[in-house]
């Protein structure tokens, strides 16, 4: 006998992201899915942007990590929350461990939430956290064809960090290329060149990252 | 290696239909997956006989059909795959909607 299920795989993640992003709308909270490959710099970018808004916004990170609380460590170094979650070696989060997260933090004190995912270009792109939106980062040393191997995540963010950008004049980095990939997958995406080391293009980034968590929050409270 | 945390969840559909319709041995199961969902199919099998050993689903054929990543033109419409060139094959133009590629979901079970 044959039997049509037509159910949707994902839908045990969907409804946890959906308790998740309920919780961050009912305090308004921005949450932050940010993602792409090991070493791009995604910590490093956290750093700084934590130094730079913290006396203007309530920031908590959340720490994906496959082993290690080596990120965590990092970040924690700047009297903000961070709350490290383990994957034992999974490649993603997902959005249960995001919901164990959620309870480690004050979120009625809080106006954004940054989830660093674990670097990885591909699995992190199928689970919901019950974000806002994604972020995704490409370094100049990757290459310019992630977008192209890449293109869910790309296609799926609300901005993209071109990160690492003071390498460029020792690579072979097409810039041009690298932007008009990520633009034909996805016309509305904000690009944000940055070399997070030097702090060029850090303003601009932070600017936009206010400028978004003061509307989630208007809408919140 | 996402595909054992996918493979849980589609375990748990099936067991929710065994229990359903008193089944005691599933001979197929097929899965839909967009392209753009990152699924091995080979690791999806090696999951699937991993997961499957001494239950119902044990020694079932595991069919997995691809959905290509299709996407609608901004400028004139046209669908095309977008996997192969990012911008429109046609004029050049991005993607205005991804039509299809990110489906994840169990299609039919087969068993008696």
């Amino acid at each position: 006998m044959e039997i049509k299920v037509l159910k949707n795989i994902m839908k045990r993640n969907e409804d946890r992201a959906a308790v998740n992003r309920n919780l961050f709308d009912r305090f308004g909270v921005l949450a932050v899915n940010m993602m792409s490959s090991p070493g791009a710099g995604k910590t490093t970018i956290l750093e700084k942007t934590v130094s730079e808004l913290q006396d203007s916004l309530k920031i908590a990170v959340i720490e994906g990590d496959l082993m290690t609380s080596r990120d965590a460590e990092r970040i924690h170094r700047y009297g903000v929350p961070v709350v490290q979650i383990n994957t034992e070696g999974g490649c993603h989060l997902d959005a249960n461990m995001v919901n164990r997260a959620l309870e480690e933090l004050d979120l009625e004190n809080l106006n954004v939430i940054i989830i660093e995912n674990v670097g990885n270009l591909v699995c992190p792109g199928a689970f919901d956290l019950g974000e806002h939106f994604k972020i995704v980062v490409g370094s100049v040393p990757e290459g310019d064809d992630k977008p192209e191997k890449y293109p869910l995540m790309f296609q799926e963010s609300k901005a993209c960090i071109l990160n690492k950008i003071d390498l460029l004049e020792y690579s072979n980095f097409n810039e041009e290329k690298f932007t008009n990939d990520v633009q034909s997958l996805n016309p509305d995406i904000k690009i944000f060149r940055m070399s997070a080391i030097s702090g060029e293009g850090l303003a601009e980034w932070c600017h936009w990252l206010k400028k978004e968590a003061l509307e989630v929050r208007k809408l919140g409270k | 290696m996402h595909e054992m945390a996918i493979m849980q969840n589609i375990l748990e559909i099936i067991n929710t239909q065994i229990k359903e319709y008193n089944l005691k041995k599933i001979s197929n199961v097929k899965i839909v997956a967009g392209e753009l969902t990152g699924v091995v199919p080979e690791i999806m099998e090696f999951c699937w006989q991993v997961c499957t050993e001494n239950t119902p689903c044990a020694g079932a054929k595991l069919e997995i059909e691809k959905l290509p990543a299709r996407a609608l033109c901004r400028e004139c419409s046209h669908e095309y795959d977008f996997l192969e060139k990012l911008s429109c094959p046609r004029c050049g133009g991005g993607i205005k909607k991804v039509l299809s590629g990110k489906e994840l979901y169990v299609n039919f079970i087969e068993g008696e």
